[in-house]
Protein backbone atom coordinates (compact mmCIF):
# COMPACT_ATOMS: atom_id res chain seq x y z
CA UNK A 1 0.00 0.00 0.00
CA UNK A 2 2.75 2.44 1.01
CA UNK A 3 4.77 1.75 -2.12
CA UNK A 4 1.79 1.93 -4.50
CA UNK A 5 0.67 5.25 -3.05
CA UNK A 6 4.26 6.56 -3.01
CA UNK A 7 4.35 6.32 -6.81
CA UNK A 8 1.06 8.20 -7.15
CA UNK A 9 2.07 10.75 -4.49
CA UNK A 10 5.37 11.40 -6.30
CA UNK A 11 3.56 12.21 -9.55
CA UNK A 12 1.18 14.49 -7.67
CA UNK A 13 3.91 16.18 -5.60
CA UNK A 14 5.96 17.04 -8.67
CA UNK A 15 2.99 18.79 -10.30
CA UNK A 16 1.88 20.49 -7.08
CA UNK A 17 5.26 21.76 -5.94
CA UNK A 18 6.21 23.19 -9.34
CA UNK A 19 2.75 24.75 -9.93
CA UNK A 20 2.79 26.47 -6.54
CA UNK A 21 6.40 27.64 -6.90
CA UNK A 22 7.41 25.82 -3.73
CA UNK A 23 11.11 26.17 -2.89
CA UNK A 24 13.67 23.56 -1.81
CA UNK A 25 12.30 20.73 -3.93
CA UNK A 26 15.46 18.67 -3.43
CA UNK A 27 15.04 18.69 0.35
CA UNK A 28 11.33 17.96 0.02
CA UNK A 29 11.82 14.83 -2.07
CA UNK A 30 14.85 13.77 0.00
CA UNK A 31 12.82 13.60 3.22
CA UNK A 32 9.80 12.25 1.34
CA UNK A 33 11.88 9.22 0.24
CA UNK A 34 13.46 8.75 3.66
CA UNK A 35 10.06 8.71 5.32
CA UNK A 36 8.87 6.01 2.89
CA UNK A 37 11.96 3.99 3.76
CA UNK A 38 11.11 4.32 7.47
CA UNK A 39 7.47 3.35 6.86
CA UNK A 40 8.62 0.22 5.02
CA UNK A 41 11.05 -0.53 7.83
CA UNK A 42 8.33 -0.27 10.46
CA UNK A 43 6.00 -2.49 8.41
CA UNK A 44 8.65 -5.17 7.89
CA UNK A 45 10.18 -5.10 11.37
CA UNK A 46 10.59 -8.41 13.12
CA UNK A 47 10.80 -7.14 16.68
CA UNK A 48 9.71 -4.30 18.91
CA UNK A 49 13.03 -2.48 19.04
CA UNK A 50 13.34 -2.39 15.24
CA UNK A 51 9.76 -1.13 15.05
CA UNK A 52 10.57 1.55 17.63
CA UNK A 53 13.71 2.69 15.80
CA UNK A 54 11.90 3.06 12.45
CA UNK A 55 8.95 4.69 14.23
CA UNK A 56 11.25 7.37 15.68
CA UNK A 57 13.18 7.86 12.44
CA UNK A 58 9.86 8.39 10.68
CA UNK A 59 8.96 11.16 13.14
CA UNK A 60 12.32 12.85 12.63
CA UNK A 61 12.33 12.47 8.84
CA UNK A 62 8.84 13.95 8.47
CA UNK A 63 9.63 16.97 10.69
CA UNK A 64 11.40 18.87 7.85
CA UNK A 65 8.37 18.16 5.65
CA UNK A 66 5.97 19.66 8.20
CA UNK A 67 8.14 22.77 8.56
CA UNK A 68 8.86 22.97 4.80
CA UNK A 69 7.36 26.45 4.38
CA UNK A 70 9.78 27.77 7.01
CA UNK A 71 7.43 30.45 8.42
CA UNK A 72 6.66 30.92 12.11
CA UNK A 73 3.38 29.00 11.96
CA UNK A 74 4.94 25.93 10.38
CA UNK A 75 7.84 26.03 12.87
CA UNK A 76 5.37 26.16 15.78
CA UNK A 77 3.42 23.26 14.27
CA UNK A 78 6.66 21.35 13.78
CA UNK A 79 7.56 21.83 17.45
CA UNK A 80 4.13 20.53 18.48
CA UNK A 81 4.53 17.60 16.07
CA UNK A 82 7.89 16.61 17.55
CA UNK A 83 6.87 17.24 21.14
CA UNK A 84 3.77 15.03 21.01
CA UNK A 85 5.17 12.23 18.86
CA UNK A 86 8.59 11.99 20.49
CA UNK A 87 7.23 12.76 23.96
CA UNK A 88 4.63 9.99 23.94
CA UNK A 89 6.96 7.43 22.40
CA UNK A 90 9.73 8.14 24.91
CA UNK A 91 7.40 8.37 27.91
CA UNK A 92 5.07 5.46 27.11
CA UNK A 93 6.21 3.38 24.11
CA UNK A 94 9.84 2.86 25.16
CA UNK A 95 9.07 1.93 28.80
CA UNK A 96 6.40 -0.47 27.49
CA UNK A 97 9.03 -2.16 25.29
CA UNK A 98 11.32 -2.42 28.31
CA UNK A 99 8.51 -3.96 30.33
CA UNK A 100 7.77 -6.52 27.60
CA UNK A 101 11.46 -7.46 27.70
CA UNK A 102 11.31 -7.71 31.46
CA UNK A 103 8.23 -9.95 31.38
CA UNK A 104 9.11 -12.20 28.45
CA UNK A 105 12.89 -11.96 28.01
CA UNK A 106 12.52 -11.11 24.32
CA UNK A 107 11.17 -8.58 21.88
CA UNK A 108 10.47 -10.71 18.80
CA UNK A 109 7.07 -10.70 17.10
CA UNK A 110 5.62 -14.18 17.55
CA UNK A 111 2.62 -15.60 15.66
CA UNK A 112 0.46 -16.33 18.72
CA UNK A 113 1.78 -13.34 20.64
CA UNK A 114 5.11 -13.12 22.47
CA UNK A 115 3.59 -12.62 25.93
CA UNK A 116 0.88 -15.22 25.37
CA UNK A 117 3.42 -17.90 24.42
CA UNK A 118 6.19 -16.96 26.89
CA UNK A 119 4.19 -16.39 30.05
CA UNK A 120 2.92 -19.30 32.13
CA UNK A 121 -0.73 -19.00 33.24
CA UNK A 122 0.29 -18.18 36.84
CA UNK A 123 2.68 -15.47 35.59
CA UNK A 124 -0.09 -13.57 33.84
CA UNK A 125 -1.10 -10.53 35.85
CA UNK A 126 -4.12 -8.89 34.21
CA UNK A 127 -3.38 -5.54 35.83
CA UNK A 128 0.18 -5.50 34.42
CA UNK A 129 -1.03 -6.53 30.96
CA UNK A 130 -3.70 -3.81 31.05
CA UNK A 131 -1.15 -1.12 31.96
CA UNK A 132 1.15 -2.39 29.23
CA UNK A 133 -1.66 -2.29 26.66
CA UNK A 134 -2.55 1.30 27.59
CA UNK A 135 1.12 2.34 27.46
CA UNK A 136 1.45 0.94 23.93
CA UNK A 137 -1.79 2.40 22.59
CA UNK A 138 -1.13 5.91 23.96
CA UNK A 139 2.62 5.67 23.33
CA UNK A 140 1.97 5.25 19.64
CA UNK A 141 0.58 8.77 19.19
CA UNK A 142 0.85 8.46 15.41
CA UNK A 143 -2.51 6.65 15.70
CA UNK A 144 -3.83 10.00 17.00
CA UNK A 145 -6.13 8.73 19.74
CA UNK A 146 -7.41 11.50 21.99
CA UNK A 147 -5.82 13.24 23.92
CA UNK A 148 -2.67 12.86 21.77
CA UNK A 149 -4.27 13.89 18.48
CA UNK A 150 -3.57 17.62 18.22
CA UNK A 151 -0.32 17.21 16.25
CA UNK A 152 -2.35 16.09 13.24
CA UNK A 153 -4.48 19.22 12.60
CA UNK A 154 -1.41 21.34 13.50
CA UNK A 155 0.64 19.59 10.81
CA UNK A 156 -1.82 20.85 8.18
CA UNK A 157 0.36 23.91 7.60
CA UNK A 158 2.59 21.71 5.44
CA UNK A 159 2.17 21.54 1.63
CA UNK A 160 -0.74 19.30 0.55
CA UNK A 161 1.43 16.39 -0.71
CA UNK A 162 2.91 16.25 2.80
CA UNK A 163 -0.56 16.20 4.31
CA UNK A 164 -1.42 13.35 1.96
CA UNK A 165 1.75 11.55 2.96
CA UNK A 166 1.09 12.11 6.67
CA UNK A 167 -2.58 11.15 6.55
CA UNK A 168 -2.73 8.44 3.97
CA UNK A 169 0.62 6.89 3.19
CA UNK A 170 3.18 6.97 5.93
CA UNK A 171 2.80 8.46 9.38
CA UNK A 172 -0.67 7.67 10.66
CA UNK A 173 -0.72 4.30 8.95
CA UNK A 174 2.52 3.32 10.64
CA UNK A 175 0.90 4.28 13.94
CA UNK A 176 -2.19 2.16 13.48
CA UNK A 177 -0.29 -0.69 11.84
CA UNK A 178 2.15 -0.74 14.77
CA UNK A 179 -0.76 -1.07 17.19
CA UNK A 180 -2.22 -3.95 15.15
CA UNK A 181 1.19 -5.63 15.05
CA UNK A 182 1.77 -5.24 18.79
CA UNK A 183 -1.70 -6.45 19.76
CA UNK A 184 -1.44 -9.53 17.56
CA UNK A 185 2.25 -10.45 17.74
CA UNK A 186 3.37 -9.10 21.12
CA UNK A 187 0.30 -9.61 23.30
CA UNK A 188 -1.64 -12.23 21.36
CA UNK A 189 -5.36 -11.81 20.87
CA UNK A 190 -6.23 -14.47 23.46
CA UNK A 191 -4.19 -12.77 26.18
CA UNK A 192 -6.03 -9.46 26.01
CA UNK A 193 -9.49 -10.92 25.47
CA UNK A 194 -11.79 -9.83 28.30
CA UNK A 195 -9.41 -7.28 29.86
CA UNK A 196 -11.00 -4.16 31.35
CA UNK A 197 -8.39 -2.10 29.54
CA UNK A 198 -9.86 -3.26 26.22
CA UNK A 199 -13.29 -1.91 27.23
CA UNK A 200 -11.66 1.34 28.35
CA UNK A 201 -9.89 1.69 25.00
CA UNK A 202 -13.15 1.00 23.14
CA UNK A 203 -14.75 3.92 25.04
CA UNK A 204 -11.76 6.20 24.39
CA UNK A 205 -11.76 5.33 20.66
CA UNK A 206 -15.55 5.70 20.49
CA UNK A 207 -15.28 9.13 22.11
CA UNK A 208 -12.45 10.07 19.71
CA UNK A 209 -14.55 9.05 16.70
CA UNK A 210 -17.62 11.04 17.70
CA UNK A 211 -15.84 14.07 19.22
CA UNK A 212 -13.55 14.61 16.21
CA UNK A 213 -16.45 14.13 13.78
CA UNK A 214 -18.36 16.86 15.66
CA UNK A 215 -15.27 19.13 15.56
CA UNK A 216 -14.98 18.42 11.80
CA UNK A 217 -18.56 19.70 11.33
CA UNK A 218 -17.43 23.18 12.44
CA UNK A 219 -14.31 23.46 10.29
CA UNK A 220 -14.09 25.92 7.43
CA UNK A 221 -10.54 25.05 6.41
CA UNK A 222 -10.78 22.01 4.13
CA UNK A 223 -7.48 20.45 5.15
CA UNK A 224 -8.24 20.80 8.86
CA UNK A 225 -11.64 19.16 8.29
CA UNK A 226 -9.88 16.27 6.56
CA UNK A 227 -7.41 16.07 9.46
CA UNK A 228 -10.21 15.66 12.00
CA UNK A 229 -11.86 13.13 9.71
CA UNK A 230 -8.57 11.20 9.70
CA UNK A 231 -8.39 11.12 13.50
CA UNK A 232 -11.92 9.71 13.53
CA UNK A 233 -11.19 7.10 10.84
CA UNK A 234 -8.01 5.92 12.58
CA UNK A 235 -9.99 5.20 15.72
CA UNK A 236 -12.36 3.15 13.53
CA UNK A 237 -9.44 0.87 12.77
CA UNK A 238 -8.40 0.56 16.42
CA UNK A 239 -11.96 0.00 17.64
CA UNK A 240 -12.30 -2.74 15.00
CA UNK A 241 -9.13 -4.50 16.21
CA UNK A 242 -10.44 -4.36 19.76
CA UNK A 243 -13.32 -6.66 18.77
CA UNK A 244 -10.46 -9.20 18.90
CA UNK A 245 -11.65 -11.76 16.38
CA UNK A 246 -9.77 -12.85 13.23
CA UNK A 247 -12.51 -11.38 11.00
CA UNK A 248 -12.34 -8.07 12.91
CA UNK A 249 -8.56 -7.88 12.43
CA UNK A 250 -9.07 -8.44 8.69
CA UNK A 251 -11.77 -5.74 8.72
CA UNK A 252 -9.48 -3.32 10.57
CA UNK A 253 -6.59 -3.87 8.16
CA UNK A 254 -8.97 -3.52 5.24
CA UNK A 255 -10.27 -0.21 6.60
CA UNK A 256 -6.66 0.93 6.97
CA UNK A 257 -6.18 0.46 3.23
CA UNK A 258 -9.63 1.81 2.31
CA UNK A 259 -9.02 4.95 4.35
CA UNK A 260 -5.56 5.40 2.83
CA UNK A 261 -6.86 5.37 -0.74
CA UNK A 262 -9.96 7.46 0.02
CA UNK A 263 -8.15 10.07 2.12
CA UNK A 264 -5.28 10.49 -0.32
CA UNK A 265 -7.91 11.18 -3.02
CA UNK A 266 -9.52 13.83 -0.80
CA UNK A 267 -6.19 15.51 -0.05
CA UNK A 268 -5.13 15.41 -3.69
CA UNK A 269 -8.45 17.07 -4.59
CA UNK A 270 -8.00 19.71 -1.84
CA UNK A 271 -4.48 20.43 -3.12
CA UNK A 272 -5.69 20.63 -6.71
CA UNK A 273 -8.39 23.15 -5.71
CA UNK A 274 -5.70 25.23 -3.97
CA UNK A 275 -3.37 25.01 -6.98
CA UNK A 276 -6.10 26.06 -9.40
CA UNK A 277 -7.91 28.69 -7.32
CA UNK A 278 -5.86 29.43 -4.21
CA UNK A 279 -8.89 28.52 -2.06
CA UNK A 280 -8.32 26.81 1.27
CA UNK A 281 -11.64 27.61 2.96
CA UNK A 282 -14.81 25.67 2.23
CA UNK A 283 -16.85 28.89 2.31
CA UNK A 284 -14.88 30.14 -0.73
CA UNK A 285 -15.52 27.05 -2.86
CA UNK A 286 -18.98 27.90 -4.20
CA UNK A 287 -19.68 26.46 -7.64
CA UNK A 288 -16.13 25.34 -8.40
CA UNK A 289 -17.52 22.02 -9.68
CA UNK A 290 -18.31 23.66 -13.03
CA UNK A 291 -14.66 24.50 -13.69
CA UNK A 292 -12.92 21.71 -11.80
CA UNK A 293 -15.05 18.72 -12.80
CA UNK A 294 -12.45 15.95 -12.39
CA UNK A 295 -11.22 17.26 -9.05
CA UNK A 296 -14.64 17.83 -7.48
CA UNK A 297 -15.99 14.48 -8.72
CA UNK A 298 -12.91 12.80 -7.26
CA UNK A 299 -13.52 14.61 -3.96
CA UNK A 300 -17.13 13.42 -4.01
CA UNK A 301 -16.03 9.84 -4.64
CA UNK A 302 -13.48 10.01 -1.80
CA UNK A 303 -16.13 11.40 0.55
CA UNK A 304 -18.61 8.71 -0.52
CA UNK A 305 -16.01 6.05 0.15
CA UNK A 306 -15.35 7.35 3.67
CA UNK A 307 -19.09 7.58 4.35
CA UNK A 308 -19.27 3.93 3.29
CA UNK A 309 -21.34 4.02 0.12
CA UNK A 310 -21.22 1.11 -2.35
CA UNK A 311 -19.07 0.88 -5.48
CA UNK A 312 -16.20 2.26 -3.42
CA UNK A 313 -13.74 0.46 -1.16
CA UNK A 314 -14.88 2.29 2.01
CA UNK A 315 -18.18 0.42 1.84
CA UNK A 316 -16.46 -2.97 1.88
CA UNK A 317 -14.27 -2.22 4.89
CA UNK A 318 -17.12 -0.62 6.85
CA UNK A 319 -19.32 -3.59 6.03
CA UNK A 320 -16.70 -6.00 7.40
CA UNK A 321 -16.32 -3.95 10.59
CA UNK A 322 -20.09 -3.81 11.13
CA UNK A 323 -20.38 -7.54 10.43
CA UNK A 324 -17.61 -8.37 12.94
CA UNK A 325 -19.10 -6.08 15.60
CA UNK A 326 -22.60 -7.53 15.12
CA UNK A 327 -21.37 -11.15 15.29
CA UNK A 328 -19.72 -10.40 18.66
CA UNK A 329 -22.74 -8.39 19.91
CA UNK A 330 -20.59 -5.26 20.27
CA UNK A 331 -23.51 -2.83 20.34
CA UNK A 332 -21.44 0.12 21.56
CA UNK A 333 -19.12 -0.19 18.57
CA UNK A 334 -22.10 -0.54 16.22
CA UNK A 335 -23.73 2.58 17.70
CA UNK A 336 -20.50 4.57 17.42
CA UNK A 337 -20.09 3.56 13.77
CA UNK A 338 -23.70 4.48 12.99
CA UNK A 339 -23.49 7.89 14.68
CA UNK A 340 -20.13 8.57 13.05
CA UNK A 341 -21.46 7.64 9.60
CA UNK A 342 -24.25 10.19 10.06
CA UNK A 343 -21.69 12.78 11.14
CA UNK A 344 -19.55 11.92 8.07
CA UNK A 345 -22.57 12.64 5.90
CA UNK A 346 -23.07 15.82 7.92
CA UNK A 347 -19.62 17.28 7.22
CA UNK A 348 -19.09 16.03 3.66
CA UNK A 349 -22.45 16.77 1.99
CA UNK A 350 -22.39 20.58 2.54
CA UNK A 351 -19.01 20.69 0.77
CA UNK A 352 -20.28 18.65 -2.18
CA UNK A 353 -23.40 20.83 -2.31
CA UNK A 354 -21.22 23.96 -2.45
CA UNK A 355 -19.14 22.48 -5.28
CA UNK A 356 -22.04 21.65 -7.57
CA UNK A 357 -25.14 23.65 -6.57
CA UNK A 358 -24.01 27.03 -5.20
CA UNK A 359 -23.43 29.93 -7.59
CA UNK A 360 -19.81 30.56 -8.42
CA UNK A 361 -17.93 33.84 -8.52
CA UNK A 362 -17.92 34.69 -12.26
CA UNK A 363 -14.75 36.80 -11.99
CA UNK A 364 -12.67 34.02 -10.51
CA UNK A 365 -9.95 32.73 -12.83
CA UNK A 366 -8.99 29.07 -12.68
CA UNK A 367 -5.42 27.99 -13.33
CA UNK A 368 -4.96 24.86 -15.47
CA UNK A 369 -3.82 21.85 -13.50
CA UNK A 370 -0.70 19.92 -14.50
CA UNK A 371 -1.26 16.52 -16.09
CA UNK A 372 0.47 14.73 -13.19
CA UNK A 373 -2.08 16.08 -10.68
CA UNK A 374 -5.02 14.88 -12.77
CA UNK A 375 -3.27 11.53 -13.36
CA UNK A 376 -2.72 11.00 -9.61
CA UNK A 377 -6.32 11.90 -8.75
CA UNK A 378 -7.77 9.63 -11.44
CA UNK A 379 -5.48 6.75 -10.41
CA UNK A 380 -6.76 6.97 -6.83
CA UNK A 381 -10.39 7.01 -8.00
CA UNK A 382 -9.81 3.92 -10.14
CA UNK A 383 -8.08 2.22 -7.20
CA UNK A 384 -11.08 2.92 -4.93
CA UNK A 385 -13.41 1.20 -7.41
CA UNK A 386 -11.05 -1.72 -8.18
CA UNK A 387 -10.61 -2.50 -4.49
CA UNK A 388 -14.39 -2.49 -4.07
CA UNK A 389 -14.88 -4.85 -7.01
CA UNK A 390 -11.99 -7.14 -6.01
CA UNK A 391 -11.74 -7.04 -2.20
CA UNK A 392 -10.04 -10.44 -2.35
CA UNK A 393 -6.92 -8.60 -3.57
CA UNK A 394 -6.60 -7.17 -0.05
CA UNK A 395 -8.14 -10.00 1.95
CA UNK A 396 -5.78 -12.66 0.53
CA UNK A 397 -2.74 -10.56 1.43
CA UNK A 398 -4.03 -9.87 4.95
CA UNK A 399 -4.83 -13.55 5.51
CA UNK A 400 -1.33 -14.54 4.40
CA UNK A 401 0.18 -12.04 6.81
CA UNK A 402 -1.95 -13.41 9.62
CA UNK B 1 21.07 -13.98 -0.26
CA UNK B 2 17.31 -14.33 -0.64
CA UNK B 3 16.66 -13.30 2.99
CA UNK B 4 18.34 -9.94 2.34
CA UNK B 5 15.68 -9.13 -0.26
CA UNK B 6 13.42 -8.03 2.58
CA UNK B 7 15.75 -5.06 3.17
CA UNK B 8 15.36 -3.78 -0.38
CA UNK B 9 12.06 -1.87 0.18
CA UNK B 10 13.94 0.05 2.90
CA UNK B 11 17.20 0.50 1.00
CA UNK B 12 15.76 1.56 -2.37
CA UNK B 13 13.94 4.67 -0.99
CA UNK B 14 17.12 5.54 0.95
CA UNK B 15 19.22 5.24 -2.21
CA UNK B 16 16.58 7.29 -4.02
CA UNK B 17 16.94 9.96 -1.34
CA UNK B 18 20.73 10.01 -1.74
CA UNK B 19 20.38 10.18 -5.54
CA UNK B 20 17.86 13.03 -5.27
CA UNK B 21 20.17 15.03 -3.05
CA UNK B 22 23.29 14.47 -5.10
CA UNK B 23 21.76 14.73 -8.60
CA UNK B 24 18.91 17.17 -7.97
CA UNK B 25 20.00 20.15 -10.06
CA UNK B 26 20.32 18.03 -13.18
CA UNK B 27 16.90 18.41 -14.80
CA UNK B 28 17.02 15.30 -17.02
CA UNK B 29 17.83 12.91 -14.21
CA UNK B 30 15.40 14.48 -11.75
CA UNK B 31 12.14 12.99 -12.97
CA UNK B 32 13.85 9.71 -13.78
CA UNK B 33 15.05 9.24 -10.19
CA UNK B 34 11.76 10.38 -8.69
CA UNK B 35 9.82 7.75 -10.59
CA UNK B 36 12.40 4.94 -10.67
CA UNK B 37 12.63 4.81 -6.86
CA UNK B 38 8.91 4.12 -6.24
CA UNK B 39 8.63 1.76 -9.24
CA UNK B 40 11.62 -0.32 -8.10
CA UNK B 41 10.37 -0.41 -4.49
CA UNK B 42 6.90 -1.47 -5.59
CA UNK B 43 8.30 -4.13 -7.93
CA UNK B 44 10.57 -5.39 -5.17
CA UNK B 45 7.70 -5.60 -2.65
CA UNK B 46 5.55 -7.52 -5.14
CA UNK B 47 8.47 -9.88 -5.90
CA UNK B 48 9.07 -10.53 -2.21
CA UNK B 49 5.38 -11.26 -1.67
CA UNK B 50 5.32 -13.54 -4.70
CA UNK B 51 8.53 -15.32 -3.72
CA UNK B 52 7.66 -16.05 -0.11
CA UNK B 53 3.90 -16.26 -0.68
CA UNK B 54 3.51 -14.01 2.34
CA UNK B 55 4.84 -10.73 3.65
CA UNK B 56 7.61 -11.97 5.92
CA UNK B 57 8.57 -9.48 8.57
CA UNK B 58 12.24 -10.23 9.02
CA UNK B 59 13.87 -6.84 9.30
CA UNK B 60 16.00 -6.86 12.43
CA UNK B 61 18.09 -3.76 12.79
CA UNK B 62 19.74 -4.97 16.00
CA UNK B 63 21.07 -7.97 14.10
CA UNK B 64 22.65 -5.63 11.56
CA UNK B 65 24.19 -3.50 14.32
CA UNK B 66 25.44 -6.70 15.98
CA UNK B 67 27.15 -7.79 12.77
CA UNK B 68 28.78 -4.39 12.42
CA UNK B 69 29.95 -4.21 16.03
CA UNK B 70 31.25 -7.79 15.95
CA UNK B 71 33.17 -7.08 12.74
CA UNK B 72 34.68 -4.03 14.46
CA UNK B 73 35.72 -6.23 17.36
CA UNK B 74 33.32 -4.57 19.81
CA UNK B 75 30.80 -6.33 22.03
CA UNK B 76 27.47 -6.91 20.16
CA UNK B 77 25.02 -4.08 20.75
CA UNK B 78 22.26 -6.52 21.72
CA UNK B 79 24.26 -7.28 24.89
CA UNK B 80 23.39 -3.77 25.99
CA UNK B 81 19.83 -4.89 26.51
CA UNK B 82 20.69 -7.74 28.81
CA UNK B 83 23.91 -6.89 30.66
CA UNK B 84 24.77 -3.23 30.80
CA UNK B 85 23.01 -0.25 32.26
CA UNK B 86 24.55 2.57 30.25
CA UNK B 87 21.93 2.85 27.53
CA UNK B 88 18.30 3.81 27.69
CA UNK B 89 16.78 0.38 27.14
CA UNK B 90 18.86 -1.13 29.87
CA UNK B 91 18.00 1.81 32.13
CA UNK B 92 14.31 1.26 31.52
CA UNK B 93 14.75 -2.41 32.27
CA UNK B 94 16.52 -1.64 35.56
CA UNK B 95 13.87 0.88 36.60
CA UNK B 96 11.04 -1.53 35.81
CA UNK B 97 12.77 -4.34 37.68
CA UNK B 98 13.17 -2.05 40.68
CA UNK B 99 9.53 -0.96 40.49
CA UNK B 100 8.40 -4.55 40.25
CA UNK B 101 10.48 -5.62 43.26
CA UNK B 102 9.30 -2.58 45.19
CA UNK B 103 5.66 -3.50 44.50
Amino acid sequence: MVNTLWLVATAYSLGYMISNNEKRLGNFFLFFSISISCANGAALSSNLITLFIFYEWLTISTYPLVTHKGDEQSKASGRKYLLILLGTSLCFFLPAIGYVYYLSGGLQFVDQGLLFTNLLPDQINHFEISILLILFVFGIAKAAIMPFHSWLPAAMVAPTPVSALLHAVAVVKVGVFSIIKILVYTFGVELIHGLNAVDLLVYVCGFTIIATSIIALKQDNLKRLLAYSTISQLSYVIIAILILTPSAIIAATMHLIAHAVSKITLFFAAGAIYTSTGFTKISEMNGIGKNLKVVTIAFTLGAMSLIGLPILVGFTSKWYIVQSAASESQWIILSVITISTLLNIGYFTPIIYKFFFNKSNANKKFKDLPLTINFAILSCCILMVILFLYPTLIIEVIKNVQ
Amino acid sequence: MIEYLIYFPILIPLLTAIAIKSLWPIETTRKLILYIGPILTLACSIYIYDKFDQLNSNVDIINIFDNITISLGIEPISMVFSHHGQYSMACCYRILTWLHDFK
